[in-house]
């Protein structure tokens, strides 16, 4: 496969693709669920977390490895055979949409319930997506180009958060392991969903300049910047709010940053949320180009420019039907399972099927 | 279609007539050589009159030996035996010399040059540095440019566009550094251009640019030369036209719109200081508007509490909401704006007075508009003026209005999209192959040491990346006196 100029991305672009796909939103409500399930340790959890990922970061790669110059969408029927891995491939497509209407409709909640009270939550969706769609439709290079500058509201971010040092009490995260090492690594499981992004690989991998180790150090090194990112925040949330307090709160980083002023502007809260906005529209892009680089893949012959507007309709669709708590649950609880299938055991089983079958065309040749 | 030169030269003449349409400025002076009958023909309003005397009709009378190219001593003559070429030559200021029996034509160049002398153009000075610009004449442009760089490597290749205009166009490049492939590709753009009226560098930087519907200006205009060749030595190609003093650069960047040659006639850190000012306007001329707008109409509780009394109080007293306050009070500026171009300056302080005055303070009194609005509209003015660069500076005003909208709908989170947005825009913007907002998209660190600050002319060791130049390295230890071994570092 000819990869045009327009579509190559550097090994630095690579990373702060791999950055961008991965912080969404989950960064809001993760404290709160870290010190539901490990207390003081939840900390540690984010950073076990972290390290799995790196494992199914290496998995991942060792798939791509194979396929050097393929999409997931390409390398799936050389794998599994012309129908399967069709199937396959619209099954991950169902997943990528799946998850960006997700995080679309949990950022038009936080929004709704932050910001924009009064505000129709379609108008919101759709004035998210339009952004999206504006961005995605635009070959990659372009797409990594924002994504490398939308990246420094990280540090932003992170600087806003160490205000919250100024009232910090160690003491609160004492004893550590008070919820037990069981619990610690029980939250650990579910610190990994937001982390969920660097999917992408699979489908940006062939487009990366370089050797592949070059690749999997870019891929490594974003998700790194994004676990300690995390784990810095939620060390912060628990050293300022008391574990009796903790519960009663869901966004804690914003209950944290409403809590102190500067002279001219009084709600930071405001400031960090606009900031995220940056981020969370990244992450959908990031999930609608997956997404639509498959349609192109399988309608377009391979131009993912026109999936893009259909793409983003059915995301709309999804998060549209998920005002109602109980389908936001059920999306949730789908995304956590197909978390585990399409992005561990998949691959897994894909990377040990690729090698015996290289072996067998070895030995037939 | 050839025409050969008849012999004859009455023919010669009532073609020439013919084709002229009779002309009034048509001017004949009958003249002898050799005993042949002859005839000068040209363009009273072209011609240099005395240089005719001078150069052709006094060595004639001398009557010396020899052909006519030897016994005519001006710069440019060239013999021609098309007919048909004779007007076209004539238009051009040419004189035609035209001999009983003789079957060529003889052109001679005695165009008049009215031009003004060089002065410092108006809307781009500058405190330090020089004072000149360029003219409506495309030679002593030129010569402008040729006098900085005096160096071979300086090329200049002319275009003739506008297949009834014939405007002249001169494409200036450094061999050694601008990329071919940019060169080429100007060429090929420059060339393809059919129209028959190009009549300014407007509307060649309208028919070459990339993104004709972007709101971004992509190709820089100038009238200083010291710009322009700053431009050239980065490797950048520069247009010129004939009849106009504006100079086209490209490709360039978003950020070249907010340099000035200032910035490097001052000290670094206050170039520096200067071009952050100039950026931190650029921001504001757009964004304060939707800010204030976001902000009164959504999030009152972002501000100060005493503060909000009073913007509150300011604001009770309007029937309007913030968003069409914002709307008449940019429409009357931008109003203003505009007569104070058209109006001679005599009467522009009348302007100055209505303007500011009667709008700014009745306005308030009589309820219509609130205090912090007035304030709020003269900030963006004054920031957007900032802009070293015309273009951008009314691009960036009118940036401001989508984003008034968004800010009424949605508040802060509307801005951010809005701001989203742009950027976006500004990731996919690119102009001959160069990326628009380099070097922060695609990111390149080292050229950002010229692009929001400057950093000391001697640590500026490489070019700009991003005009691809074929050389990157433009200095090293240029304060080589510090060094007692300049080989090694």
């Amino acid at each position: 496969m000819m990869i045009p100029e327009q579509s190559r991305i550097t090994q630095g672009q690579f990373m702060f693709f791999v950055i961008q796909s991965q912080v969404g939103v989950g960064i809001l409500t993760l404290p709160h669920k870290m010190q539901a399930a490990a207390k003081g340790g939840g900390w540690i959890s984010t950073l076990i977390a972290g390290l799995i990922v790196q494992v199914i970061i290496v998995i991942l790669w060792g798939l791509c490895r194979r396929f050097p110059s393929d999409t997931l969408f390409s390398f799936l029927p050389k794998i599994t055979g012309k129908l399967l891995g069709s199937l396959l491939g619209l099954a991950y497509i169902g997943y990528f949409l799946l998850s960006a209407g997700t995080i679309l409709s949990f950022f038009a909640e936080i929004v709704g319930k932050w910001v924009l009270q009064a505000t129709p939550r379609w108008a919101l969706l759709l004035l998210t997506l339009l952004t999206c769609i504006y961005l995605v439709k635009e070959p990659l290079q372009v797409i990594a180009r924002l994504f490398v500058i939308s990246s420094f509201t990280i540090i932003v971010m992170v600087l806003l958060s160490l205000f919250g040092y100024a009232n910090a009490n160690f003491t609160y995260l004492f004893p550590i392991t008070d919820a037990g090492w069981g619990n610690i690594i029980k939250a650990a499981n579910e610190a990994l969903f937001p982390l969920v992004g660097y999917e992408v690989m699979l489908v940006i991998y062939p487009f990366v300049e370089g050797k592949s180790g070059g690749k999997l150090k870019a891929a490594s090194v974003g998700n790194m910047l994004i676990v300690l990112f995390y784990t810095f925040e939620v060390f912060t949330n628990l050293v300022i709010f008391s574990p009796a307090i903790m519960p009663a709160i869901s966004e804690p980083l914003l209950y944290m940053l409403k809590g102190f002023s500067f002279q001219i502007i009084q709600r930071i809260d405001l400031l960090f949320l606009s900031l995220w906005i940056f981020i969370v529209s990244t992450a959908i892009a990031s999930w609608l180009y997956m997404a639509s680089v498959g349609l192109g893949h399988f309608f377009h012959r391979g131009e993912h420019k026109k999936a893009v507007f259909y793409a983003a309709f059915i995301v709309f669709i999804l998060a549209l039907l998920s005002e109602d708590p109980s389908i936001i649950d059920l999306y949730d609880r789908i995304l956590k399972t197909s978390h585990y299938l399409f992005v561990v055991v998949l691959p897994l089983i894909f990377l040990l099927f690729s090698y015996l079958s290289k072996k067998r065309s070895a030995l037939t040749r | 279609m050839k025409i050969d030169v008849s012999p004859s030269l009455q023919e010669n003449k009532e073609y020439i007539q013919n084709q002229l349409f009779h002309s009034s400025d048509l001017k004949w002076r009958s003249i002898q050589f050799h005993q042949l009958e002859g005839l000068i023909v040209f363009l009273e309003s072209l011609s240099d009159q005395q240089r005719i005397q001078k150069e052709i009709i006094q060595p004639l009378e001398e009557n010396k030996e020899g052909t006519l190219d030897k016994i005519i001593t001006s710069v440019n003559i060239t013999r021609k035996s098309d007919l048909s070429q004779l007007p076209q030559a004539l238009v051009q200021g040419n004189c035609v010399l035209l001999l009983e029996g003789t079957a060529d034509a003889f052109v001679v160049g005695v165009a008049a040059d009215y031009k003004r002398s060089i002065s410092e153009p108006v809307n781009e000075g500058v405190i330090r540095g020089a004072h000149d610009g360029f003219i409506e004449h495309l030679i002593t442009n030129l010569y402008l440019v040729r006098k900085r760089i005096e160096n071979p490597n300086l090329v200049a290749r002319y275009y003739q566009v506008g297949t009834e205009s014939k405007t002249k166009l001169a494409l200036l490049f450094m061999q050694n550094l601008a990329n071919p492939d940019l060169v080429k590709e100007v060429d090929s753009r420059l060339r393809s251009i059919v129209m028959d009226n190009t009549l300014s560098p407007g509307f060649i930087a309208e028919l070459i640019e990339d993104k004709p519907f972007s709101i971004f200006p992509q190709i820089l205009f100038t009238e200083r030369p010291d710009r322009a060749v700053a431009h050239l030595m980065e490797g950048r190609v520069v247009i010129l036209s004939d009849e106009d003093p504006s100079a086209l650069i490209l490709p360039v960047t978003f950020f070249a719109f907010y340099q000035t040659p200032d910035d490097y006639h001052s000290r670094w850190i206050v170039g520096s200081f200067l071009r952050l000012i100039r950026l931190f306007s650029f921001i504001t001329s757009f964004l304060v508007p939707a800010l204030y707008i976001a902000v009164v109409g959504f999030h009152p509780e972002i501000l100060p509490t005493d503060l909000i009394y009073t913007v509150k109080s300011s604001i009770d007293r309007v029937p309007f909401p913030p968003i069409v306050e914002a709307f008449l009070m940019q429409i009357t500026l931008e109003v203003l704006r505009e007569a104070g171009i058209r109006l001679p300056s005599r009467v522009g302080q009348t302007i100055g007075i209505v303007g500011g005055l009667v709008i700014g303070e009745s306005v308030v009194r009589a309820g219509l508009v609130s205090y912090p609005m007035v304030i709020v509209v003269a900030l963006t003015a004054i920031s957007s003026f900032v802009a070293p660069s015309n273009e951008i500076s009314t691009a960036s005003r009118i940036l401001g209005f989508p984003l008034m909208i968004l800010a009424a709908m949605f508040g802060l989170i509307g801005i951010m999209f809005g701001l989203l947005f742009l950027l976006i825009h500004l990731c996919k913007l690119e102009s001959f192959g160069t990326a628009y907002f380099a070097p922060v998209m695609p990111l390149r660190i080292k050229d950002l040491k010229d692009t929001f600050v400057r950093f000391p002319i001697w640590s500026l060791n490489q070019r700009p990346h991003d005009p691809h130049p074929k050389s990157v390295s433009q200095e090293r230890y240029s304060r080589g006196w510090e060094h007692d071994d300049p080989g090694t570092e």
